[in-house]
C-alpha cells in the first residue's frame, strides 16, 4: 500500500464576496476527515477548491505519495451533493464514458465496474438510465463513478442527504471499507454524530474560518465546550 | 480524440434519447421542410383573382382570354366595386379598361401583396405587350397596303406632268416663233415706213414748188389735193408707226409671258424631280417590314440558367407562342424553384445549425456531468469539440434530407458535385453551430439563449438577401451581407449548381468562408474560456 500524504496549507478560497481561509490540515493515507459548518459557512467552496473545481486564492493543496510530490489530476475522485452524471445515458455507459475520460484502459473499466457495482449493490440497474434510478441508487451510482479510475483521495459532498437510515449506514460501510484500503476520504456533512463516530479528523468553518482538528479541541478546551455541538450556539 | 470522442457519444445519446430535443429540433424540422415543400404547386400562381371593368366600346377579348389562362377574372360594373373588393383581398388587381382613340388599361393592383403581385404585373405585362405588338402589326399593314397604290397614283402623275410639259414646251415654241414673226414684221413695217419719209418729202416738196410756181388755180388745187394726200399719208404713217410701237411692246409683253412660262416650265421639272424622290420613298416604304414599326428595339430575355432537361421550355422564353400551357407552366415553376432551392437550403442549415448547437451546448453546459468533467484534467478543448461534433453529426441529418430532396425531386445535381457541396456545406454549417455554441457558452440560460439565438436568426434571415435584395441596400450595409457566411455559399452553390463553375472560380468564398470559420471558432474558444474562468 502506498504512503499517501495530503496536505493543505493556508489555503483561501473565495465565492463571490464571501470567503473562506487558515484552511490548513493534512491527511495520511487510509484517513477520513468531516467537515461541519453550519449552511452556507463555505464548507461547498472549501469541497470544490480542493477538487479542483474552483480556483484558489491563495495557499498550497499537495498530494505526495512515497514522499513524491504528485499533480492531484487523476489522484482524486469527487462526488457531488447532486449528482452529477449524464441523465440520459444508463449507468454502464456513464461508467464506461468517465473510465474513459480518465484514460482508464477499458480492461481496467470491466475489471473495476464489476467489483464496484456489485460492492455498491447496483448489479441490476447498470442498464438503466440514471434518470429512471432512485435518489439513493444515484448518489451510490455517483460514488461508484468517483471510484472508477480508483484515486488515492475520494471527496464526498453531502453524501448523505436524502438517504434513509439504512442506505446511510450501508455507505459509511463503503467508506470505512475505502479507508481500510488506504484511500483519504473527506466528507462534508451536516450529520455531526456521524461525522464524530466515524471521522479520524474533524474541520469546522465558521464566519470565514476554517478550523482544523487541532484547533477545534484546542478552541472547545478553551471556552470549555463539552461537545461539539455547543459549537454551533 | 481519445476524451472527445466518447464525449461526442455521451452528448448525442443524451440529445437523442431525450424526447422533447429530438421532437423540437429535429423531428419538427423535418416535418415544416416536408410540409414547406408539398405545400408549393408546380402549377405556378394558382388563378389569382383579378378584376375587369371594361367600359370600352370593342372588348379586348385577346387581352381577356390570354388573362383568363393563369388568372381567374371577374367583371365588374365600375372600378369602386371592384377596388372595394381588393380592399378586402379578394381580387390582387383592377384592371380598368377605356377607350378614346387608344386603349386605355388602369390596372390597380395591391401592392402589400409583395411576393405574389409582381408575377401578376409580369404576365400582365407580357400579355398587353404581345397583344399591342399583334395589333400594331395589324394597322401598319393596312397602312402599308394602301401606300402600295401610291407608287401608279405617282406614274399617273408623272405621266400627265410629262404631257403638260411637251404641251407647254410646243406652246412655247410657237409662240417664240410667233413673236420671232410680229419682230420682223414690225421690223419691215418700220423700216418701210421710214422708207416713206424721203419720197413724201420730195413730193411735198414738189408739190409746194409747183403750187408756188403755178397760178393755175386747177394746179393749185390738185397740189392742195396732194399736200392734203400727203399729210394724210404722214398721218396714216404716224399712225402705222404708232401700231408698230404697240406692236413692239406687246412683243416685250409676249417675251414676259414667255419668261414666266418658262419658269412655270422649269417648275414642273422641280415637281417632278420631287415625284421621283416621292416614288423613291414610297418604294422604300413598302420595303418596311410592319413588325419594324410595331417592335423597332426588340428586348428577349434570355436566362443563362437552363438546365438540360427544360429545354422544351426553352422557347417559351423566346416568344410567346401556344402550346401546352399547364406544361410549360409546371417547367418554368420547376426552374423558379430550382433558382432559389440552395437558398432555401441554407435558411434551413441556418436554422436548425444555430438553434441545435444553442440546444445541445447548453444541454451539456447544464448537464449534472458536467460537474463531474470539472474535474477531470485538460477536458476544455475535448468538452468543446464535443458539443460541435455532436452538433454537426446531429444537424446532418435534416440537411442530407434537404440535399436528397433537391437533388431528386428538383433535379438539382447535389450528388454529381457532391465533394464541393460538402465542402460549402461544411463550412457554412460550422460556422452556424460555433454561433450557436457562442451564444449557448455567453448566456447560458436556456429561456434566454433561446430568445438571443431566434433574434440571431431573424438578424441573419434579414441580411440573407432572402426577403430584400442585397442589391437594395446601401454601400456598406449591401457589402457586409455579402460576406455573410450564408450568401457566400449560396453563390458558391449557384456557381456549382447551375454554371458547373470550376473550383477555381469559387475561391473567393472559400477563402472568405474559411477566415470567417476560423474567426468564430476564435471567438467561441474565447467565450467558452471567459465564461469558463
Amino acid at each position: 500500500m502506498e504512503n499517501v500524504l495530503f496536505q493543505v496549507s493556508n489555503l483561501k478560497t473565495s465565492y463571490k464576496k464571501f470567503s473562506v481561509r487558515g484552511i490548513e490540515f493534512e491527511l495520511k493515507s487510509g484517513e477520513i476527515m468531516g467537515l461541519i459548518g453550519r449552511s452556507g459557512s463555505g464548507k461547498s467552496t472549501i469541497v470544490k477548491t480542493l477538487a479542483g473545481i474552483k480556483k484558489k486564492d491563495i495557499g498550497s493543496i499537495i498530494l505526495k505519495i512515497d514522499n513524491q510530490k504528485v499533480s492531484l489530476g487523476n489522484h482524486l475522485g469527487y462526488s457531488s451533493q447532486e449528482n452529477s452524471l449524464f441523465e440520459h445515458l444508463t449507468l454502464k455507459e456513464n461508467i464506461s464514458t468517465f473510465g474513459r475520460l480518465r484514460k482508464v484502459t477499458k480492461a481496467e473499466i470491466e475489471k473495476r465496474s464489476t467489483f464496484l457495482l456489485k460492492r455498491f449493490k447496483l448489479e441490476g440497474a447498470k442498464n438503466k438510465k440514471i434518470i429512471e434510478l432512485s435518489g439513493g441508487m444515484k448518489k451510490r451510482s455517483d460514488i461508484i463513478i468517483s471510484l472508477l479510475h480508483d484515486p488515492d483521495i475520494l471527496i464526498l459532498d453531502e453524501p448523505f442527504s436524502g438517504l434513509d437510515f439504512a442506505l446511510t449506514h450501508f455507505l459509511w460501510n463503503q467508506i470505512k471499507y475505502l479507508s481500510k484500503r488506504g484511500k483519504i476520504i473527506i466528507i462534508s456533512s451536516h450529520f455531526l454524530k456521524e461525522l464524530q463516530e466515524n471521522c479520524q479528523k474533524l474541520g469546522f468553518v465558521e464566519r470565514g474560518f476554517f478550523y482544523n482538528n487541532k484547533q477545534i479541541k484546542e478552541g472547545m478546551k478553551k471556552h470549555h465546550l463539552s461537545s461539539l455541538e455547543a459549537l454551533f450556539t | 480524440m481519445t476524451k472527445t470522442i466518447p464525449l461526442v457519444f455521451a452528448n448525442l445519446k443524451e440529445f437523442i434519447r431525450n424526447w422533447k430535443s429530438i421532437t423540437l429540433i429535429l423531428l419538427l424540422p423535418i416535418l415544416i421542410i416536408t410540409l414547406f415543400f408539398a405545400s408549393f404547386s408546380t402549377a405556378g400562381l394558382q388563378k389569382i383573382p383579378i378584376g375587369i371593368i371594361n367600359t370600352a366600346d370593342t372588348e379586348i377579348v385577346e387581352l381577356t382570354d390570354s388573362l383568363s389562362e393563369i388568372l381567374v377574372t371577374k367583371n365588374f360594373e365600375n372600378l369602386e366595386n371592384c377596388l372595394r373588393e381588393l380592399k378586402q383581398y379578394k381580387q390582387y388587381m383592377c384592371i380598368d379598361i377605356t377607350r378614346d382613340r387608344v386603349f386605355r388599361l388602369n390596372a390597380h393592383y395591391d401592392n402589400t401583396q409583395t411576393l405574389v403581385i409582381w408575377g401578376v404585373i409580369n404576365y400582365l405585362q407580357s400579355t398587353v405587350e404581345h397583344i399591342k405588338k399583334q395589333k400594331t402589326i395589324e394597322v401598319t399593314s393596312k397602312i402599308l397596303k394602301h401606300a402600295e397604290s401610291g407608287p401608279q397614283h405617282l406614274e399617273k402623275l408623272r405621266s400627265n406632268l410629262g404631257t403638260a410639259d411637251s404641251i407647254l414646251s410646243s406652246q412655247m415654241n410657237n409662240l417664240e416663233n410667233s413673236r420671232n414673226s410680229i419682230e420682223r414684221s414690225i421690223s419691215t413695217i418700220g423700216f418701210n415706213l421710214d422708207a416713206l419719209n424721203s419720197p413724201l418729202s420730195n413730193m411735198e416738196n414738189q408739190v409746194n414748188s409747183l403750187q408756188l410756181s403755178s397760178e393755175d388755180p386747177f394746179i393749185n388745187s390738185v397740189a392742195v389735193n396732194i399736200l392734203s394726200n400727203i399729210n394724210s399719208i404722214k398721218t396714216k404713217k404716224n399712225y402705222a408707226e404708232s401700231a408698230a410701237d404697240d406692236l413692239d411692246s406687246e412683243t416685250n409683253e409676249l417675251n414676259f409671258i414667255l419668261n414666266n412660262l418658262r419658269a412655270n416650265q422649269r417648275s414642273l421639272k422641280e415637281l417632278e424631280r420631287n415625284l421621283n424622290a416621292l416614288d423613291v420613298y414610297l418604294n422604300q416604304i413598302q420595303q418596311i417590314n410592319p413588325e419594324e414599326i410595331a417592335d423597332p428595339i426588340k428586348l428577349d430575355f434570355q436566362p443563362t440558367y437552363l438546365p438540360e432537361l427544360n429545354q422544351k421550355i426553352l422557347t417559351r422564353f423566346k416568344n410567346r407562342g401556344e402550346g401546352e400551357i399547364t406544361q410549360l407552366i409546371k417547367g418554368e415553376t420547376l426552374l423558379s424553384f430550382q433558382v432559389i432551392f440552395p437558398k432555401i437550403l441554407l435558411l434551413i442549415v441556418m436554422f436548425i445549425a444555430i438553434l441545435t448547437s444553442s440546444f445541445v451546448c447548453l444541454n451539456h453546459i447544464k448537464s449534472p456531468a458536467n460537474f463531474r468533467m470539472k474535474t477531470i484534467k485538460g477536458m476544455f478543448i475535448p468538452s468543446f469539440f464535443s458539443v460541435y461534433l455532436a452538433s454537426f453529426i446531429i444537424t446532418l441529418v435534416p440537411i442530407f434530407i434537404v440535399v436528397l430532396l433537391g437533388n431528386f425531386l428538383f433535379l438539382l445535381p447535389f450528388l454529381e458535385n457532391l465533394g464541393i457541396v460538402l465542402l460549402i456545406l461544411f463550412m457554412t454549417l460550422s460556422v452556424k453551430i460555433l454561433l450557436g455554441m457562442s451564444t449557448a457558452y455567453l448566456i447560458k440560460e436556456k429561456s434566454l439563449t433561446l430568445l438571443v439565438s431566434i433574434f440571431l436568426l431573424l438578424f441573419l434571415l434579414f441580411f440573407s438577401g432572402f426577403i430584400l435584395p442585397i442589391e437594395r441596400m446601401g454601400t456598406v450595409p449591401a457589402k457586409i451581407a455579402s460576406n455573410f457566411p450564408g450568401n457566400l455559399a449560396s453563390d458558391a452553390l449557384g456557381k456549382i449548381l447551375f454554371y458547373d463553375q470550376h473550383f477555381y472560380h469559387l475561391r473567393e468564398e472559400l477563402v472568405y468562408l474559411s477566415i470567417l470559420l476560423v474567426t468564430i471558432f476564435l471567438f467561441t474558444f474565447f467565450i467558452k474560456k471567459m465564461r469558463n474562468s
